[in-house]
């Protein structure tokens, strides 16, 4: 008869294959790292975004379809933006109300099967997008209180089309005249005029012609395509020696230009000899304002030549849906019609583009684009099935294939870890990409291929509606996806940085996650509330013991906290064809109290005949238990306490098995470390199989 | 910055001081230096919570009249004559005729106006027309013009907004006449009067 | 103070005690009222200022704004004494209005007119030397109700005395210095020029005459009203030796010959002002 013990000092995270590590985990949920003693602690739950408050204004009671998080100055402006019931709000908590401001209406409210609106902030401008709606800008300061939502302006992203031509008046041939035409104009200068100024040659019987176009500047500084030219103005001096000064009427932008510019020909007259299609620089008028403009730039002080036709085009894309910054360009996919191919703008100018640039994907079985992420000296561009690389400089930039058959659909589950590369969600596990192309072979590793059963589950279907983000202050990717058919995310895998492991979480409804400047995860409401009662908005992922609220006769009251299972690896304690018997589990727990905590088991795989032993006390077993909240007086002699390492021991009245395993299921707190099993094995061995 | 739960203690919990100090840290740290927008009341703040020059500075000098090295001391000795400079001195081009040396301002939005008055002896502008030219430079950068100013006495304002980085900073005036011809008198050929400038500098 | 110090925190070990409990957070009542020290470098954003929607006047920089507009029309004759009692000098646009104004703010006065010069004839004491013939339009105000305007700092009424004469039987000359006329626009009667030979005299055409003044407060007043006025002729000369202070650009209050010789008519008047903080 022996009695020996299996002990595991350090709990790892979860396993889902067969067989298991001894330290792995079958079900690990909601729980995280507890940074003091390295164990795992389930103090989690999350709370409303406003603390304390009694409603959950503003938020309306839809789901969050999206959010997005800016800050500057190392968070002391911050600011959210959200979109529910296809309205995209800023979130304007810095008043003495917290209320919610209109960026921009009637938007499309995405499908299961779509991923939400995109976002990007370049320099101060904050774009999105959604491939359907105007693809369009913003800025986010200055902002006022008292004037609602006048701060906030949505600008439209690129020119939309060509300016409207400018028209050119024509000049009165005889100044004496006291009557000007309607559309003629009679500004003259004398032949000495010393300043020079003045179009035409101030000849007589000389044919003077002159064109125009002009070309809008928008506050980002970009300057649109050039218009279209205007008509031509043509004069010959019967008698007089002067030059004119012509008025040209300019067209008027839309809200985001703050300047026009005016070019024109040299004078094409037949007695010049200068070509009438190179258009110069005249002026640029800085306002949005005045409708025409007086030249009177000699052909000798014009200056660089314009843009070509093909610098400068109408926005590519209307219906892009994705954004990529790298190496200082705006890349943008050419929308769900058209989606092998990839824009790219002038550098530190989002909204100007040439005819030119533009790449084509590769091969159809990749699919089509979804997502675009910038990383190190490259850009991934992530396809269904494949991911390509951007490389180069502008504007000579190159896309490559990558990896083939490693695709997602998850957009904004990409992101940069520390330590791991770039992670994404994709159909069957949670893949990283680690490369450095100048140094080495690129890495792309699927992440979990120990964790088959959960992904056997994932809805493919509305995999664009899963999110992650990576925490600093958490020190954990979570990224929430849809199982079992779900169009909602409803489960979430995380992985934690300090034990190399994963976790994952259930009862947390997250359908957008952000993290801020601090490192606390916000996310907004997967599903619509189905009253007003219920909880909607945005919540923070924090050491609340709660799961949120809800308003309960007339009151905000805080619901019961989550549930927190965790289940051992099925053990086999050495060898699966021994029959053993269990007499002890002991837990390494950090005390935790007067919490108790009961224990279940389970043997040789069964799931419903489970036994259970008697709750226990987080306190050590053969010392004087530590002091608590609710029992404890002050000023008795009693002396601030930390969780202590301890174990607990409890006692398993098991039948011989073959496997073990132990199950916690609770509300209350606790740090659990590692463990042991005490057992004998009496040398029984299994016996015969079954037949038929 | 705003905070949430950091720490939660149940009922039954042990009495642990790493917890408390977690939850009572966070709000600490916020009070001190961490209050941002998101833990001030809105529209309370006036001119007595603010700091000398936290969103700018005005600057007033009054700078008398033009006093350069080429004053003619021949000139002002009769009713109509100023004492100032003439063609027996100057023969044309810029001539700095302030400086001022600015300090206290951070970097931001200049809004400048130079006023004074001009006097300008136009008795020969049949045969050289006469005309004042003024130019203000800031840092060395030409920021504003005025072109040409025929009339024998006048008062006019120069206004200028730029950009500018913090001080200290040097503003200068330069003015100038045309160069002499033929026919010209000694008199003084022009001067300023009055000088006065406004500097505002903004930064928030 | 406004920093809260955690001078005994809780710690492994250390007893359960309501006074260090309480202690922990005193410190923070001791800590109130918040002050810089607590505010995070840009936490401060334009909604918790104390702004003001319709007009801009928080105080926070700008303090007060206005403005006046006059149509109505006035003529001024030129003064024709050579000595005390001078023609009195006209009011053109009187202003009434309450304003503080602080010790170290900043006030900056803006004004416009119409006007038209005319001349029957150009005589005594205008010749072809005297390049410079104007009118002044300057600037006054009223410290106390009802009471006396007076010129606003550096600024004259062109009745200074400013240089006594030497000449026995001589006229003293009385007008304004250089340094007395911040507040002051000139308007120019006459164009004399050179012309094929001989000297003619161009009345200046129909304008419009801009001024402004700025001045920072150096002791608290309280304004009842800003005035502009007019006199004239001046002409200019060099006070080579001026009653007060160094020789210095000055401009003498000439005698015309007949008070309709030279008139200046003003129209339509603006005047605007702003008080602003220093900093």
């Amino acid at each position: 008869m022996n009695d020996t013990n299996n002990k595991v000092d350090v709990l790892k995270g979860l396993f889902e294959k067969y067989p298991q590590p001894a330290d792995s985990l079958q079900e690990i949920v909601n729980w995280e790292v507890d940074p003091y003693t390295g164990g795992w602690t389930n103090k989690i739950g999350y709370e409303q975004y406003k603390t304390g408050a009694s409603t959950f204004t503003p938020f309306g009671q839809q789901k969050i379809d999206s959010l997005f998080y800016v800050q500057r100055h190392q968070g002391a402006q911050d600011s959210i933006l959200f979109e529910q019931g296809g309205i995209l709000y800023h979130l304007n908590d810095f008043v003495s109300t917290i209320k919610k401001e209109v960026l921009s209406e009637d938007r499309t409210i995405p499908l299961s099967s779509e991923v939400g609106t995109q976002y990007c902030q370049v320099g101060r401008f904050i774009l999105y997008t959604n491939g359907y709606d105007r693809p369009s800008k913003t800025t986010l300061w200055p902002v006022t209180s008292y004037v609602s939502s006048s701060y906030l302006i949505e600008y439209p992203l690129g020119f939309d089309s060509l300016p409207p031509a400018p028209v050119v008046w024509g000049v009165e041939e005889n100044p004496a005249s006291a009557l000007v035409g309607g559309d003629k104009s009679s500004i003259w200068f004398y032949l000495f005029d010393p300043s020079g100024k003045g179009l035409g040659i101030p000849e007589t019987d000389k044919e003077n012609k002159y064109k125009y176009k002009v070309t809008f500047v928008n506050h980002a500084g970009a300057e649109s395509p050039l218009s279209t030219e205007s008509n031509t103005v043509e004069w010959t001096l019967a008698t007089l020696t002067i030059r004119y000064a012509l008025v040209v009427e300019i067209p008027i932008g839309s809200n985001d230009v703050i300047a026009r510019r005016v070019y024109r020909t040299k004078n094409f007259g037949k007695d010049t000899g200068n070509d009438g299609d190179i258009y110069y620089f005249v002026a640029e008028i800085p306002n949005n304002r005045d409708d025409f403009f007086i030249d009177d730039v000699p052909d000798a002080a014009l200056g660089s030549e314009a843009q070509n036709d093909s610098d400068s085009i109408p926005f590519p894309s209307m219906k892009c849906r994705y954004f990529g910054l790298y190496k200082d360009c705006l890349f943008i996919d050419g929308g769900r019609d058209n989606d092998l191919t990839l824009y790219y703008s002038y550098p530190a100018q989002p909204d100007k583009y040439a005819a030119l640039s533009f790449i084509t994907l590769s091969h159809r079985q990749g699919g089509g684009l979804t997502g675009l992420f910038s990383y190190f000296n490259h850009m991934l561009i992530f396809r269904e099935y494949s991911i390509d690389i951007v490389r180069g400089d502008y504007p000579n930039f190159k896309a490559t294939n990558l990896t083939q058959y490693i695709g997602t659909t998850a957009t904004n589950t990409i992101v940069a870890v520390a330590g791991l590369g770039v992670v994404f969600l994709s159909y069957d596990g949670i893949y990283r990409i680690n490369i450095n192309l100048d140094y080495g072979n690129p890495d792309v590793d699927n992440l979990t291929p120990h964790l088959q059963d959960t992904f056997q589950k994932l809805n493919k279907d509305s995999l664009c509606k899963a999110t992650a983000v990576y925490s600093k202050k958490r020190r954990e990717y979570i990224v929430h996806f849809p199982i079992d058919g779900s169009p909602v995310n409803n489960y979430a895998l995380v992985y934690h940085t300090d034990k190399g492991s994963w976790s994952t979480r259930e009862g947390i409804p997250a359908g957008s996650l952000i993290v801020n400047a601090g490192g606390d995860v916000l996310f907004g409401m997967n599903d619509d509330a189905p009253n007003s009662n219920e909880q909607h908005g945005i919540m923070v992922l924090s050491k609340k013991r709660a799961a949120g609220s809800s308003i309960q006769g007339g009151t905000m009251t805080d619901n019961l906290p989550l549930v927190s299972t965790m289940r051992s690896a099925w053990l086999d304690l050495g060898d699966p064809a021994v029959k053993k018997k269990i007499h002890h589990v002991y837990l390494f727990i950090a005390t935790g109290g007067d919490q108790d905590i009961p224990l279940q088991y389970y043997m040789d795989f069964n799931y419903n005949s489970q036994e259970r032993t008697t709750a226990l006390r987080q306190q050590r077993p053969d010392f004087e238990d530590q002091v608590v909240y609710d029992k404890v007086q002050l000023d008795n002699g009693k002396f601030w306490e930390e969780p202590l390492i301890t174990t607990i021991r409890y006692d398993v009245h098991s039948a011989a098995c073959s496997h073990f395993q132990w199950k916690i299921n609770t509300q209350a707190d606790v740090i659990v470390i590692g463990y042991a099993i005490d057992f004998t094995s009496a040398g029984m061995r299994v016996i015969q199989g079954k037949k038929l | 910055m705003k905070k949430w739960t950091e720490a939660y203690p149940r009922d039954n919990a042990i009495v642990d001081y790493k917890q408390f100090n977690q939850g009572y840290n966070a709000y600490k740290s916020s009070f001190n230096g961490g209050i941002d927008r998101t833990m001030t009341p809105s529209e309370t703040f006036d001119k007595d919570i603010v700091k000398d020059k936290a969103f700018h500075y005005i600057v007033i000098k009054r700078r008398g009249d033009m006093d350069v090295p080429q004053t003619d001391s021949t000139t002002g000795t009769t009713l109509g004559d100023f004492r100032g400079l003439s063609y027996n001195t100057y023969g044309g081009g810029w001539l700095t005729v302030d400086e001022i040396d600015l300090t206290g301002m951070k970097d931001g939005m200049m809004h400048w106006e130079f006023s004074s008055h001009i006097y300008n002896n136009v008795y020969h502008s049949d045969d050289n027309p006469k005309s004042v030219s003024i130019r203000l430079l800031f840092d060395g950068l030409e920021v504003c013009s005025l072109y040409q100013v025929p009339d024998p006495v006048i008062t006019f304002r120069m206004v200028c907004d730029f950009p500018y980085t913090a001080s200290p900073n040097k503003a200068t005036v330069q003015a100038r006449s045309v160069s002499p011809s033929d026919r010209e008198n000694d008199k003084c050929l022009f001067t300023l009067l009055s000088m006065q400038h406004l500097f505002i500098g903004r930064w928030r | 103070m406004s920093r809260i110090n955690n001078t005994n925190p809780p710690g492994r070990g250390k007893e359960l005690t309501s006074t260090a409990l309480n202690q922990v957070f005193t410190e923070v009542n001791d800590a109130f009222p918040m002050n810089a020290e607590n505010v995070r470098n840009e936490g401060l954003d334009q909604p918790s200022f104390d702004l003001d929607a319709n007009d801009g006047k928080s105080g926070i920089i700008l303090v007060a704004a206005d403005e006046d507009q006059n149509n109505s029309s006035i003529s001024i004759s030129a003064n024709t004494e050579q000595e005390p009692p001078f023609i009195s000098s006209t009011v053109i646009h009187t202003w009434n209005f309450l304003q503080i104004y602080a010790t170290n703010q900043i006030m900056r006065v803006y004004w416009q007119f119409e006007n038209e010069v005319s001349a029957n004839s150009y005589g005594s004491p205008i010749d072809a030397d005297t390049n410079a013939v104007t009118w002044p339009v300057w600037l006054e105000w009223q410290l106390s109700s009802g009471g006396a305007w007076t010129p606003v700092p550096n600024q004259s009424d062109f009745e200074d005395l400013i240089q006594t004469t030497t000449t026995p039987g001589g006229y003293d000359i009385y007008g304004a210095s250089s340094d007395n006329t911040y507040a002051t626009t000139f308007v120019s009667q006459v164009y004399i020029h050179r012309h094929s030979a001989t000297t003619d005299y161009d009345t200046q055409p129909a304008r419009t005459g801009y001024g402004s003044w700025i001045y920072k407060a150096d002791q608290n007043y309280v304004i009842y009203g800003l005035r502009l006025m007019c006199r004239g002729l001046l002409i200019n000369f060099f006070n080579d030796n001026p009653d007060v202070g160094s020789p210095i650009n000055s401009w003498y209050l000439v005698p015309s010959s007949a008070s309709d010789a030279y008139t200046i008519t003003i129209d339509a008047s603006h005047i605007a002002y702003m008080i602003m903080e220093e900093q």
